[in-house]
């Protein structure tokens, strides 16, 4: 359950943690533990199936689980989280804008009536300039490609200004010059005391933006620098795309 | 030509029929973009079913239909917010269960009260001639609030309908929307009670909205083409029911259906005709995206 127990000085606390995704079918995570300290940047790794969207659903509070979730020493409040999904069952065409999905990111800092302050205007043309779409503010959903969509979503998350970040195969179907503005963006809310955990698969990117891995494995968590995890024996998994990287 | 529109509102029924008529052609669709957008068409049909338990209670205690109908769609809301969170019940199922629940209560209820077969089919296809003024005011504040309440929590609602856990954490309180769009639903069930019926409500609610969607892309574009679609086949509709002496329900859903038939048709060549693909790229995505996986 969120916010029980856990070290109060960390950002993310996980304990125990046993997460599925129906109750007569075996967990996809079971037992595992780590913690994340504010200010830290940590990729989450490991083949498909290990578990990784399943952690994160779980720490958003999507997915029923037992075992003691905490971040930032409560029950994750309004806006305290922010969250870019790995597959997001979106209609193309949905009638929004870019401008209107990036603001819904500052929701949390105004009122129930409240119309969009000139700080917020400039939260929302600065996160969508930061992941390179400052030409599309007005464009629809409808007209955007996949990864222009999945920049979107990450500016939305820049956007709120939340303490921690959590995403989910941020880089998926985004070129390398994308997923290196993303990363310098992260970077800087880091700079700033903001957390963040993402799942990522591509490895030479952990290497260049992430100082800290945690190598997911269902029921163990292999915690290091990417160095160390990477190319250690019990995550293996990641020999072939690590010696595939060097050639 | 004219007459044949001004005539009929000479007579003092037919003009508070009118203002029932429009009201219902402007609030149904406002509601309906959001029912359109969330799918939730089968809950508006649902809805306008399960309220004939209140009108039934209605009868039988002597007390106003209106009333009535608005205790059982709110009776109804609330059932249905608490059937929709139980995590082993998929929503549709939910909705079927409180639906059947209200609509036989309400049917034996009828019947039990002595409601006449023209009383019942009065509720069920609308009836111009039961619009009071009573009944006209309290239509004017129910579609009042809703038109409120859409004003509010018109970008919450599109925010939380785009990215429900994305709303939730950035602060949305999504199942407060929620439960108060299936309030709204059964407020719009209420207005539409007496001109249209229940059983056609689903019609103003769902239709004008569908065809908007395929004309426009941003929800105010749908909103207000959605409502001169509601208030120009509610208006064809009863002054046409009126001249030919068919229900007025029957005719105005007839004249949506009719409204969503030919957009359909229209939008599909429209659509063959502008492919998306001739906008122009930005930089650094999609094509070149694709290049640096290559």
């Amino acid at each position: 359950m969120h916010g029980v127990g856990g070290e109060p000085s960390a950002a993310i606390v996980v304990a125990d943690l046993h997460c599925g995704y129906a109750a007569s079918m075996p967990g996809v995570l079971e037992g595992i533990g780590f913690s994340i300290d504010p200010g830290e940047m940590v990729a989450l790794v490991g083949p498909n199936g290990c578990g990784k969207t399943t952690l994160l659903r779980c720490l958003v509070g999507e997915l029923p689980m037992q075992g003691t979730v905490v971040i930032h020493g409560s029950r994750p409040r309004r806006g305290y989280v922010s969250y870019v999904p790995q597959v997001q069952r979106w209609e193309r065409d949905y009638p929004i804008t870019v401008g209107e999905v990036v603001a819904a990111g500052r929701r949390a800092h105004r009122c129930l009536f409240g119309r969009l302050s000139h700080h917020d205007r400039e939260a929302i043309d600065a996160a969508i300039e930061e992941v390179g779409l400052p030409d599309l503010h007005r464009r629809p959903l409808s007209h955007l490609s996949g990864g222009q969509f999945r920049r979107v979503l990450i500016a939305r998350a820049l956007a709120q200004d939340a303490d921690v970040m959590l995403l989910d195969e941020p880089f998926a179907g985004l070129d390398r010059d994308s997923a290196l503005r993303v990363i310098d963006a992260l970077r800087r809310r880091v700079a700033r005391g903001v957390t963040v955990l993402a799942s990522v698969h591509e490895l030479d990117l952990v290497r260049i933006g992430f100082p800290r891995v945690l190598g997911l494995d269902r029921s163990t968590v292999h915690d290091g620098r990417p160095g160390d995890i990477l190319n250690d024996e019990p995550v293996g998994m990641f020999r072939a795309q690590v010696a595939a990287l060097a050639l | 030509m004219i007459d044949l529109f001004v005539e009929p509102y000479s007579l003092a029924f037919m003009q508070r029929a009118l203002a029932a008529a429009v009201m219902i052609g402007i609030v149904a669709p406002l509601v309906g973009v959001w029912v359109v957008l969330r799918r939730l068409a089968y809950l508006g049909d649902a809805m306008g079913h399960g309220t004939i338990a209140g009108v039934a209670v209605a009868y039988l205690v002597g007390a106003s239909i209106v009333l009535g109908a608005l205790a059982a769609a709110l009776a109804m809301a609330l059932l249905l917010g608490l059937l929709m969170t139980h995590p082993r019940i998929r929503s549709d199922s939910a909705i079927a269960g409180a639906e059947v629940a209200l609509f036989a209560g309400g049917i034996l209820l009828l019947v039990i009260s002595g409601g006449t077969r023209v009383e019942i089919s009065h509720l069920l296809f609308g009836s111009v001639l039961t619009v009071s003024s009573g009944d006209l005011l309290a239509n004017l504040l129910i579609a009042g609030v809703i038109v409120v309440a859409l004003a509010v929590l018109g970008r919450d609602l599109r925010d939380a309908t785009f990215d429900p856990i994305g709303a939730r954490l950035s602060g949305i309180r999504v199942s407060l929307i929620e439960w108060a769009l299936l309030v709204m639903v059964g407020g719009v069930v209420v207005v539409a009670l007496q001109t249209i019926g229940l059983l056609m409500t689903i019609a103003m609610l769902v239709l004008p909205a569908a065809a908007a969607r395929l004309w426009v892309r941003t929800v105010v574009g749908m909103s207000l083409l959605g409502v001169a679609f509601g208030v120009g086949t509610a208006v064809i509709g009863l002054t046409v029911a009126y001249h030919a002496g068919l229900p007025s329900g029957a005719v105005i859903a007839a004249l949506t259906a009719v409204v969503l038939g030919v957009s359909a048709v229209a939008t599909m060549r429209r659509r063959r005709t502008r492919p998306v693909a001739h906008l122009p790229e930005a930089p650094g995505s999609g094509a070149s995206a694709r290049r640096h996986a290559s």
